[in-house]
């Protein structure tokens, strides 16, 4: 087990090894004047020339990607010339927001798609099957971001029925910070006219996460719990007299487990990257809007910086996942030792 | 995210299983295929209008006779630079997911054909390269070299090979083992003549279903990139692009949002289903 866990640790530190290297090489190597890149545009020379010296920029590529690593490490990601401050404060201060919409859309698409794929498994190839394989498949074809601006129009511009954007109502005031997690604030606040106000403004950028997952990952657990019904120990369970709701609470459940466990883990790395894409369209102040509006003002230390994050996210994802399947699945433990 | 996935998606039933609804949707996602590709060769033929052409007096016009898809804020014909953007958008996928499935082909069969030892680390190295976050590298990329349809093709073709290479691994390491294989070796055929004579005329079936399906995805992937700002310029009328520049305008604008949007939704839809297709029809010339 601690040999598995150590193979583990060693692939996530190679990942973060290999991004690092990947945005060292972008930033350093590739750009013909990485301190004029660094500065960002319009700044004069002597601007330049200080932030060359002061980056360290003078000095062999061995020693900078040393340095550079060596900052990794200590979690200092350089200062953001947009907000002058380090990035690192910075991504402290949004991540609760992404946090939240993250955390708050996977439980939602957890239930609804496991409550899928048993309606669908239950009778493969019956009326709610077919309807919800059509369904997802043609739902895969729909961009996150038309997603996204469809349910604005539909919920903001045509009903009237929730805010555009934002993650909170601007004209009032959000409860005192002490998670960063809106929700629990609010609670915490004793508020439930500023929880209210809070779902409101999660509705939309929620649902167009949810939904979005919901096309590919009903379509794996679907697939993966019609699998389980073929085995034989399924036809012994009928065969000893058990009912359909026996075998699959009971034993189809249990062991599809595993599958729908490493489709939802995919399916939460390939979220860390794509949220950028919710964020950008409700305006949601997250790490994903905070880097992406850096990028639009030539500011690159938050991108690099959500890079490296957003990697140690999915490592730390995929480290939990591996711990937990040998709780779920005893036929993992053989072989995790 | 797909490697991982096909062990899982295998059992899906295919559309081909279901009888003639599955052969109609077939045929009818050939026509539009075939549409596209007009479209994508020939726009010029088929658009109504020049698709940069600015007309401000017929500013964002609704769907009527003279523009069934209306006009943006420009006045430009938004049905005209809809046919002009799958040259853009479907092209740039078509490339990404070329050059991936070239790069990962023969990564794969080099770690196919190499030694035990070898093959695991090439196939580490290759795990090593899913858990890249696609859309942070593409905007570090676009960040180092400027942005553009290129950066979106490098940064995409970047995190798509890894799929690949472990698609040709697999069927490599399956066909070293077929009678033909070890005659042509007993016979004294060298590894490279063996790998391009023997084993990977094979593995072109299975790499065109995965190109097909893929391409769709890859699609959908261009246009984000292109919405966030960092493929197309304006006023090339690529898909995403369209999208973007359509947020000011599409509350009282429906049709500069929904257009573009539903070529997309389509062109997707329709590579899943050509895609879906030919993974039947590979599945019963293998006897599966």
């Amino acid at each position: 087990m601690t040999a598995f866990i150590a193979r583990r640790l060693a692939w996530g530190v190679l990942l973060l090894l290999l991004v690092a290297t990947l945005t060292f090489f972008l930033s350093r190597v590739v750009p013909a004047d990485p301190a004029a890149f660094l500065a960002g545009q319009n700044t004069s020379a002597a601007t330049v020339a200080r932030i060359r010296a002061e980056y360290g920029l003078d000095r062999p590529l061995p020693v900078q990607f040393a340095t550079y690593l060596g900052g990794l490490v200590r979690l200092d990601f350089g200062e953001s010339l947009r907000t002058h401050r380090p990035v690192a404060d910075d991504l402290v201060q949004f991540l609760p927001a992404s946090l939240e919409l993250l955390i708050v859309s996977f439980m939602i698409y957890v239930i609804a798609s496991f409550w899928l794929a048993v309606a669908a498994a239950r009778r493969p190839g019956g009326a709610v099957d077919t309807a919800i394989r059509l369904l997802t498949m043609l739902a895969t074809g729909i961009p996150v971001f038309w997603l996204g601006m469809a349910l604005q129009f539909v919920f903001f511009y045509r009903l009237h029925w929730l805010p555009l954007a934002g993650r909170f109502p601007l004209r009032d005031t959000p409860p005192p910070v002490h998670t960063g997690f809106l929700l629990a604030d609010s609670l915490i606040a004793g508020s439930l006219d500023d929880v209210w106000k809070s779902l409101r403004c999660l509705a939309m950028p929620a649902l167009t996460i949810v939904l979005n997952l919901l096309a590919v990952g009903t379509r794996l657990s679907r697939a993966a719990l019609i699998a389980e019904f073929d085995r034989p120990y399924v036809r012994t369970a009928r065969g000893k007299g058990l009912g359909p709701r026996a075998i699959l609470y009971r034993h189809v459940l249990r062991n599809a487990l595993s599958p729908v466990l490493t489709v939802t883990t995919m399916q939460f790395g390939y979220m860390l990257s794509w949220v950028i894409l919710v964020e950008v369209i409700f305006g949601w102040p997250g790490i994903g809007l905070y880097a992406y509006q850096s990028f639009e003002v030539f500011d690159y230390a938050p991108v690099i910086a959500l890079a490296i994050v957003s990697t140690a996210g999915f490592v730390l994802i995929n480290l939990i996942m591996d711990l937990i399947y040998p709780l779920i699945d005893p036929r993992v433990r053989g072989l995790a030792t | 995210m797909s490697g991982t996935a096909s062990s899982v998606t295998a059992h899906t039933t295919r559309l081909s299983s279901t009888g003639w609804p599955g052969r109609v949707l077939l045929i009818v996602a050939w026509i539009i295929a075939a549409a596209l590709a007009v479209f994508a060769l020939m726009p010029h033929l088929v658009a109504p209008y020049d698709p940069i052409f600015l007309d401000v007096v017929d500013r964002l016009r609704a769907p009527g006779l003279s523009h069934p898809f209306g006009t943006d804020e420009g006045g430009r014909d938004i049905l005209s630079r809809v046919i002009y953007g799958t040259r853009y958008s479907l092209g740039v996928a078509v490339a990404i997911v070329i050059v991936a499935a070239l790069i990962g082909i023969l990564y794969g069969a080099a770690a196919g054909m190499s030694s035990r030892r070898t093959d695991d680390l090439l196939m580490r190295i290759v795990d090593l390269f899913f858990g890249i976050p696609a859309l942070v590298l593409a905007l570090a990329l676009a960040a180092a070299i400027g942005r553009g349809l290129d950066t979106v093709v490098l940064s995409l073709a970047v995190v798509w090979w890894p799929g690949y290479a472990r698609l040709v691994r697999g069927e490599v390491l399956r066909l070293r083992e077929r009678p033909h294989v070890e005659a042509a070796r007993a016979l004294g055929v060298g590894t490279w003549s063996l790998l391009f004579r023997h084993i990977l005329p094979f593995v072109v079936q299975p790499v065109n279903v995965r190109i097909t399906t893929d391409i769709g995805y890859a699609l959908i992937a261009v246009t984000a990139l292109s919405f966030l700002g960092l493929g197309a310029e304006s006023p090339t009328p690529e898909w995403g692009l369209l999208i973007r520049d359509s947020r000011p305008y599409f509350g009282s604008a429906w049709w500069y949002l929904v257009f573009p949007g539903v070529m997309v939704m389509v062109t997707a839809t329709v590579c899943s289903i050509i895609g879906d297709g030919l993974a039947g029809s590979e599945a019963s010339s293998r006897g599966a």
